[in-house]
């Protein structure tokens, strides 16, 4: 990790302490101490399919961040059953691959998670998902995502 | 594996050779003959840039190189620019207060306050050392080719870019094609580390920064007017400041003699 790299980090991790938006968790003793991996809580909001379960997102940031994107996916006993979400907890959402730019944060991707989640209509992983996971890799940053329809 | 895969596997292959090779230079050289470009043409296989290189030779001195990663016409204009700051401290001063001054600019055209405010700091900070003389030739030099360092001045860069481009939307819309708004191609093209530069980022920067700048192109093909050399703003009076080479797809500084 570079000490650019930290610097921010610990910039956005004091943030996200110290005045977190609703829905989002931070586990005070979540980064481990290189700041490499967090885990972050993401509560499914009101009067949505997801209301009241909690999940688990885990970030994994590289020498690079924010420059380039953090590998996101979700992880945990539960993952949430969603159109974009596969069973192994991935995620198929464009600002984590190609729309990914440096002026979005951790926040920024966990709102835009939840949206994600809010908007669902029916609670299924996406409908290649037996194959998909069967054959993606553990990254899913090397996943050559196809983006159907970002209103789901 | 799958073709699809293979193929996938393939690009990726080939991706990551051309990153390495790319590596293998420095971010920002240090400034050499003019001479070199010469040396990069065959008189008897590519007669018209080894010409050209030869005529260019009695203007320009010397050549900066910088790294071919997508950032170059970036890069090239920003290392431009912080040269005439370093023998003026005038003009140092004026482009510190340009640069504060898109803080606010960049918050009231709605980008993102947080990262927008961390991104104009940094930067500031930075260049704030360079008016003050309070770092010297060598570490900027050491700053500007290290990566981490170095992608926090490039992304204020194309902040302000894309900034400039949001601020006069009405003039510079009309020229994105493929139905995208003015806000997708700024943050798919300018606002994304490692995307080239198109007439719209050329423009965007030049007019963010205040510094002309003249491109001189190895293949008249490339040129927008279909001259030699195209300096930016098309109306300005005097020859600029800052002078690029451009060869198909990247940038160079280079310096008059």
């Amino acid at each position: 990790m570079s000490d650019a790299s930290r610097r921010r980090l610990l910039k956005e991790l004091n943030q996200l302490q110290t005045e977190s938006p609703p829905g989002i968790i931070i586990d005070k003793n979540s980064p481990d101490s290189d700041l490499k991996q967090w885990r972050i809580g993401v509560v499914g909001a009101k009067g949505t399919l997801y209301e009241g379960e909690v999940f688990t997102l885990q970030f994994t940031f590289g020498s690079q961040y924010p420059f380039s994107s953090p590998e996101v996916m979700f992880v945990g006993d539960t993952i949430p059953a969603h159109p974009h979400i596969y069973s192994n907890g991935h995620i198929c959402l464009s600002i984590l691959a190609d729309d990914w730019t440096p002026a979005l944060s951790v926040q920024s991707v966990c709102l835009s998670i939840l949206s994600m989640l809010s908007s669902a209509r029916e609670k299924k992983h996406p409908m290649d998902d037996a194959i998909y996971v069967r054959t993606c890799s553990k990254n899913p940053s090397k996943t050559r995502w196809w983006f159907h329809d970002d209103k789901v | 594996m799958t073709d699809a895969e293979n193929e996938i596997e393939l690009q990726d292959q080939q991706f990551k050779q051309i990153e390495n090779e790319q590596k293998m230079f420095p971010l920002v050289a240090d400034r050499l003959p003019f001479d070199l470009v010469i040396l990069d043409y065959d008189a008897e296989t590519s007669p018209d840039y080894y010409n050209k290189a030869k005529e260019l030779a009695n203007t320009y001195g010397e050549i900066r190189q910088i790294r071919g990663d997508g950032n170059c016409f970036y890069r090239a204009v920003f290392v431009g620019i912080l040269e005439v700051c370093m023998k003026n401290e005038e003009k140092a001063k004026q482009f510190l207060e340009t640069c504060l001054g898109w803080n606010d600019r960049l918050l009231k055209l709605g980008f993102p306050d947080w990262t927008t405010n961390d991104f104009c700091e940094v930067f500031t900070d930075w260049f704030k050392k360079v008016v003050n003389k309070e770092t010297t030739s060598e570490k900027i030099f050491d700053d500007l080719n290290d990566d981490s360092q170095s992608n926090y001045l490039i992304i204020f860069m194309r902040l302000i870019t894309s900034g400039y481009l949001k601020e006069h939307s009405e003039d510079y819309a009309p020229f994105i094609d493929d139905g995208r708004s003015l806000a997708d191609y700024c943050s798919t093209e300018i606002e994304a580390m490692w995307k080239d530069a198109d007439h719209l980022g050329i423009s965007g920067l030049v007019l963010a920064t205040g510094y002309n700048i003249r491109i001189e192109y190895m293949d008249r093909t490339a040129a927008p007017n279909g001259g030699w050399h195209y300096d930016i703003p098309a109306d300005c009076n005097e020859t600029p400041e800052i002078s690029l080479l451009y060869r198909p797809g990247h940038y160079d500084i280079i310096y008059h003699k």
